[in-house]
């Protein structure tokens, strides 16, 4: 058997100074991403997800696209004292420092998929993180 | 009296009492609502609008159940799909006792939401919710007596706009009085928990 010839050690390290540099000492992930299902006469939806910023700087969420939406926004559900729901979309983004999570929970902070197209299964999303890659990720359109 | 038979008794006296813990003494204690209990000595504010089911519908046209009524609209994203979910939710968990609630949105939506794209949206989350629509006046006069704040942000149909909201759920006893005010950070267990207590 002929023998794999190894890559000269100071390759090894000079490959893995590259990667340090690149990508920090993390990443963004995102985890636990879904969506309730909604009727397929309804005009819009909403994708839930949590997002952690694990680089050394800043990152902000702006935004998502996604062929199963006409179109996206951020948005965010608040609730005054007297219980009126209201939305607003959050123009600036949501900001998450260093090692910082966020939330995208049901009557909190959300995607808005505006004439969503796909109503069971799942569809993909891109997610527009300003400081960081895009993200691709699947959406779970469950009944929670 | 033989070692054995005592032992047989202290066996059933031991069943009696656990079965007594499980069963008997759970229902004697008091039900503590999740929801806002309301004693009004008036009853709730009539409610006659167009209905999904066809014609006019008000409180009394369900027969006698209890009525959960839901001020909501189907633009909306995020609350009205979780709170018509829950409440889908809470319905299985009733189980058997479900076909004495009857669920009715009202929409404050009235421009958008037609009787027929109503329809359908309701009966996607239960095929025995109602959504009820009608003159915006009417929708406003009714939702002013129930306490229930609505608006639309700026915007018309063309560019889309959404509607805050009071997001509570209002139940109404079968004697047609004002029972209970469900607010909507409730669970469905919650909600199953009340409405069992109340049907």
């Amino acid at each position: 058997m002929k023998a794999v010839p190894k890559p000269p050690l100071l390759l090894a390290v000079g490959v893995a100074l590259v990667l340090v540099s690149c990508g920090g000492s993390g990443a963004v992930t995102v985890t636990d991403v879904w969506s309730r299902p909604v009727p397929p006469v309804s005009p819009a939806s909403a994708v839930f997800l949590e997002i952690t910023n694990d680089l050394d700087s800043a990152v902000t969420l702006t935004g998502a696209s996604s062929d199963a939406c006409g179109s996206m926004e951020l948005h965010e559900t608040t609730m005054d004292d007297s219980g009126v729901m209201a939305m607003q979309e959050l123009t600036a983004g949501l900001r998450l420092e260093p090692g910082a999570s966020g939330l995208l929970e049901p009557g909190g902070i959300h995607l808005m998929c505006i004439e969503p197209q796909v109503f069971e299964g799942s569809f993909d999303v891109e997610l527009t993180i300003d400081g960081a890659d895009s993200i691709s990720t699947a959406v779970a359109i469950e009944d929670r | 009296m033989t070692t054995k038979r005592l032992a047989k008794i202290a066996i059933a006296v031991l069943a009696v009492s656990v079965a007594a813990w499980v069963f008997v003494i759970p229902r004697l204690r008091p039900h503590v609502f999740h929801g806002v209990v309301m004693q009004s000595e008036t009853p709730a504010p009539a409610i006659d609008l167009e209905a999904t089911t066809g014609g006019m519908a008000g409180l009394d046209s369900f027969g006698g159940k209890l009525v959960v009524v839901y001020f909501g609209y189907t633009h909306c994203p995020d609350v009205c799909p979780t709170t018509l979910s829950s409440l889908n939710k809470a319905l299985d968990l009733i189980g058997d006792g479900a076909d004495d609630v009857q669920v009715v949105m009202v929409t404050v939506d009235p421009e958008r939401d037609t009787v027929e794209y109503l329809a359908e949206y309701m009966t996607y989350f239960d095929e025995s919710f109602v959504g009820l629509t009608g003159p915006i006046e009417d929708i406003s006069r009714i939702a002013t007596a129930y306490g229930v704040f609505f608006a639309a942000d700026e915007g018309d149909v063309e560019t889309g706009y959404t509607v805050a909201h009071n997001a509570s759920l209002m139940v109404i006893g079968r004697d047609g009085h004002l029972r209970l005010i469900l607010p909507p950070e409730l669970t469905a267990e919650q909600i199953a928990d009340d409405l069992k207590y109340l049907r």
